[in-house]
C-alpha cells in the first residue's frame, strides 16, 4: 500500500518551504525510476509573466499529493500569447492535463497597477479595464479552441496602499474600485467557458497579508515577485484544485466527541460538566459545531468514532441543549471502547467508502498517532488545544474543496443516513432479492435536465468505486454531450420506500456507426448492493435497438486502483471480451441477439418515450 | 543540526545533489544544477531555514558555500570554528 510516492507525500506532511524542494528533487528522481512506472502523471503546463520557478516545487509537492506524479512544462517568460495563439507551440505539443497561467497585474496592466493618475477620467480607467479583460477573455477562447485542459488563472489581489491614500475609498476613481471590476470581469469569462477556474490570489493577499506575499527585492532583481511566505499557501492552494479536478477531494469527516465536540470528559463530567455553549472555552467547540454543520450541508458525511458509552454519547446528541449537532446529522458511529483504526474502518465499510475519503481529528495524541501508523490513507488531524484554532486549521487544509455545489448535496448526507435503516431491514429479510422487493425501488432513467447537470457532472468526478472507465467531466463536458448529435446522457433517479436517492447513476454513450460505444457507466457507492446498474445496463442496450442504428453495444473497463469491483461487470451481464492490446479490457454485446432482462425487483421509469428519444 | 550541515542540507534539498558533493569549492561555477533560476529558490530556502532576510546586494552574492556562511556569519548565525574546513 504504501509505494515510493506515499512515502515521499508523507514527508510533505509539515514541510516548509526547503522540505518541498527536497521532495520535489526526489519526485524527479522517482519519475525516471523503475518504481515510479505504475503511478499516473499529471501533465501541469506554466504560463507566466512572470518568475515562477520558486513556486514549483510546491506545485510538485501538491500533484504527488493527489496521488500522481507531476510532469510540468514551464513556457519562456513572457509567452503567453505566443503560446496559447500558435497551435504548433510548445504548450500544445505537451499536451498538458491542466494549464496554470500566473499574470502579475503591474505587468499585465502597468497604467492600472503603476501610474494610476496617467488615467485622466473613470472613461479612462473603464477603456483600460476593459482591454485587460478582453485580452484575458481572448486568451482563454484561444487556449479552449486548441485544448481541453483545465485552465486554473489568477485573479487580481488586493492592493496595498492606494495610490491615491485616503482618498482611495472615497470615489469611484479608485484602484480597489477598478481592482473588483477586473476581478468580476473574470467571473464572467470563466462562466462562459467550459474547464476555466480562478485561483483566488484576491483572498490569499489578504488573508496572509500583502506585504507578505510580495518580495520587492526578487522582483525588481529577478521578476519573481512571489514572496517566500506565499510559497508554500499559494502552492497548496492550486493543490486543492488538482485534488477537486480530479476527484480525489474527501467525503467524510470522523470525529472524535470528549474534548473535539464538547470540553471535557462526558463520562467522567457528565452532561452539566461539560464544556459546549456561548461562552469560551464552550464556544469553541459550538463555532467547531458550526463548521461541521457546514460540511453536512455540503454533503459532506459527518461520523463519530469516540471511546465512550455509546449510551452516554447518544445523551448529549439527544438532549443537551447546547449542541447543534444531532444524532440526525450523522451518517454513522462507532461508540465503543475499541480501538480507533478498527472503528474507522468499520465506518469505511458500513458507509461504502474508501479509507481515502476519510479526515479523521481526534484531540488525544496517541489515537492520532495510531490511526495515521494503522491506517495511512486516512488523513489524520489533531484538535489543537487553543480549540479555537480548528476551523481556520481545518478550512485551510481544503480536504473537502470541490468545484461544483448542488442542491442534491444537502441532501446526501442524509441519504446515508437512511442507507444505515435499509440495512437494519436486510437483515431482517430471507434472502437479499426478498429484501429488495420490499423496498419498493424505482429508477426513473432519462436524459438529464439542465439543472441536473451539475449534479451529473459531480458525479463523474466523484465517483471511484463503480466506475468503469473513471473519466472526470466537468459541466460544460456534460453540456457538450448533451447537445452533439452524436453522443447521449442518461442519467438514473432513484427511490425507495425509505427515501428519495437522487440521481445516482449516469451512463454517457457515442455512436460511430454501426456502434454504439459506452464512453462513461458510473453509480455512486451509496447506490450500490440494489441490483439497479443492472437495470441501467440493459435500458440503455434495450435504448440503442430502440432508438439508434447501431448494431452492437462496445464498452470499455479501464482500471484504476478503486474499481477491481467492477473489472467483470460487462462480463458478468451478456457482454464477450475481445482482444485488446490496450489496458483494461474491452467488451461487446450484440444487439441482434436476445435483450438483456431487468431485474424484477426494480420498476423502470422514463420521462420520455421511445419516440421521443427517436428524434434527438 | 550544525549550521555548516543546516547549509548543506539547504543547498542539496533545492539544487537535489546529495549533500556529501558539496564541500568548500561548491559554487554556481562548480554544480551544474545551480543556476539563475535555481540560486532565487536557494535565497528564499536560506532565508526560511535562518529565518533572515537577505539584502538585495547579498543575495546576488552569495554563489558559493563559503560565500553563503560568511553573509550568514554577518546576520548573527554562529559556526563551530571560522573558516574550518569541513569535508
Amino acid at each position: 500500500m504504501d509505494g515510493p510516492l506515499e512515502q515521499l507525500v508523507r514527508k510533505l506532511g509539515s514541510a516548509d518551504y526547503p522540505g518541498y524542494c527536497a521532495v520535489a528533487n526526489d519526485l524527479e528522481a522517482l519519475a525516471q525510476a523503475e518504481d515510479g512506472r505504475e503511478y499516473p502523471r499529471l501533465k501541469v503546463a506554466v504560463l507566466r509573466n512572470f518568475i515562477v520557478e520558486p513556486l514549483i516545487p510546491v506545485l510538485k509537492g501538491e500533484i504527488a499529493k493527489a496521488g500522481f506524479l507531476p510532469e510540468i512544462y514551464t513556457g519562456d517568460l513572457n509567452t503567453i500569447a505566443e503560446e496559447a495563439f500558435d497551435p504548433g507551440s510548445g504548450l500544445y505539443e505537451f499536451s498538458p492535463d491542466i494549464i496554470m497561467i500566473f499574470q502579475w497585474p503591474g505587468l499585465l496592466a502597468p497604467k492600472l497597477f503603476n501610474r494610476f493618475l496617467s488615467l485622466e477620467d473613470m472613461d479612462q480607467v473603464s477603456h483600460e479595464t476593459e482591454q485587460t479583460s478582453c485580452q484575458n477573455v481572448e486568451l482563454v477562447a484561444a487556449i479552449r479552441k486548441r485544448s481541453g485542459a483545465h485552465v486554473l488563472i489568477n485573479n487580481f489581489p488586493h492592493i496595498a496602499r492606494p495610490t491615491l491614500g485616503i482618498l482611495d475609498a472615497q470615489t469611484d476613481y479608485s484602484e480597489m474600485q477598478t481592482l473588483h471590476q477586473l476581478n468580476h470581469d473574470l467571473v464572467q469569462m470563466a462562466r462562459e467557458f467550459n474547464n476555466v477556474f480562478i485561483v483566488d490570489y484576491r483572498e490569499m493577499f489578504s488573508r496572509l497579508g500583502v506585504d507578505q506575499c510580495y518580495d520587492a527585492r526578487n522582483f525588481h532583481r529577478s521578476q519573481a515577485p512571489l514572496a517566500r511566505g506565499v510559497l508554500v499557501p499559494l502552492g497548496e492552494t492550486y493543490g486543492h484544485f488538482i485534488r477537486a479536478l480530479k476527484g480525489r477531494a474527501k467525503k467524510c469527516l470522523v470525529l472524535d466527541c470528549d474534548n473535539t465536540l464538547w470540553g471535557g470528559v462526558i463520562g467522567e463530567d457528565g452532561m452539566a460538566g461539560i464544556r459546549i455553549g456561548t461562552t469560551a472555552p464552550g464556544s469553541w467547540f459550538r463555532s467547531f459545531q458550526e463548521e461541521v454543520l457546514n460540511l453536512h450541508d455540503r454533503g459532506v458525511m459527518i461520523a463519530l468514532c469516540s471511546k465512550n458509552n455509546e449510551a452516554d454519547v447518544l445523551e448529549v446528541l439527544r438532549e443537551h441543549d447546547e449542541m447543534l449537532l444531532r444524532e440526525t446529522h450523522l451518517s454513522g458511529w462507532q461508540i465503543n471502547w475499541d480501538d480507533k483504526a478498527s472503528n474507522i474502518r468499520a465506518l469505511a465499510g458500513e458507509l461504502n467508502i474508501g479509507l481515502d475519503s476519510m479526515v479523521f481529528i481526534d484531540d488525544n495524541e496517541f489515537e492520532c498517532r495510531l490511526v495515521k501508523e494503522h491506517l495511512p490513507e486516512v488523513e489524520v488531524m489533531t484538535f489543537p488545544k487553543r480549540g479555537f484554532e480548528m476551523v481556520p486549521l481545518l478550512r485551510s487544509a481544503g480536504f473537502f474543496d470541490s468545484l461544483t455545489y448542488s442542491g442534491e448535496d444537502r441532501q446526501k448526507s442524509r441519504m446515508y443516513r437512511y442507507e444505515k435503516e435499509r440495512r437494519q431491514v436486510r437483515q431482517s429479510a430471507a434472502s437479499i432479492e426478498d429484501y429488495l422487493r420490499k423496498l419498493n425501488i424505482v429508477a426513473e432513467i432519462s436524459e438529464p435536465r439542465d439543472m441536473e447537470i451539475p449534479r451529473i457532472s459531480q458525479l463523474t468526478q466523484k465517483t471511484n468505486q463503480f466506475n468503469l472507465t473513471t473519466k472526470r467531466y466537468a459541466e460544460g463536458d456534460i453540456k457538450n454531450f448533451i447537445d452533439a448529435p452524436d453522443s447521449h446522457v442518461l442519467r438514473l433517479k432513484l427511490k425507495d420506500d425509505i427515501s428519495e436517492l437522487g440521481i445516482i447513476a449516469v451512463a454517457i454513450l457515442r455512436m460511430e456507426e454501426q456502434v454504439c460505444e459506452i464512453d462513461s457507466f458510473l453509480m455512486s457507492c451509496r447506490a450500490l448492493g440494489r441490483g439497479v446498474e443492472k437495470s441501467l445496463l440493459a435500458y440503455i442496450t434495450e435504448w440503442a435497438r430502440r432508438t439508434t442504428p447501431a448494431e452492437k453495444m462496445r464498452a470499455r473497463f479501464l482500471p484504476t486502483a478503486k474499481n477491481q469491483q467492477v473489472a467483470n461487470f460487462y462480463g458478468e451481464n451478456g457482454f464477450e471480451q475481445v482482444p485488446d492490446s490496450g489496458t483494461g479490457s474491452i467488451w461487446e454485446l450484440s444487439l441482434k441477439k436476445k435483450p438483456l432482462s431487468y431485474p424484477d425487483w426494480v420498476r423502470v421509469n422514463s420521462l420520455q418515450t421511445w419516440e421521443d428519444l427517436n428524434g434527438k | 543540526m550544525e549550521n555548516e550541515a543546516r547549509i548543506k542540507s539547504v543547498l542539496s534539498n533545492v539544487l537535489g545533489v546529495s549533500p556529501d558533493d558539496i564541500s568548500e569549492d561548491s559554487s554556481m561555477d562548480t554544480l551544474e544544477k545551480w543556476d539563475s533560476l535555481k540560486h532565487l529558490n536557494v535565497v528564499l530556502a536560506l532565508e526560511e531555514e535562518f529565518k533572515i532576510f537577505f539584502e538585495d546586494e547579498e543575495s546576488v552574492i552569495i554563489t558559493s558555500y563559503p560565500l553563503i556562511r560568511e553573509i550568514l556569519k554577518e546576520h548573527g548565525v554562529k559556526f563551530g570554528t571560522a573558516g574550518t574546513r569541513s569535508s
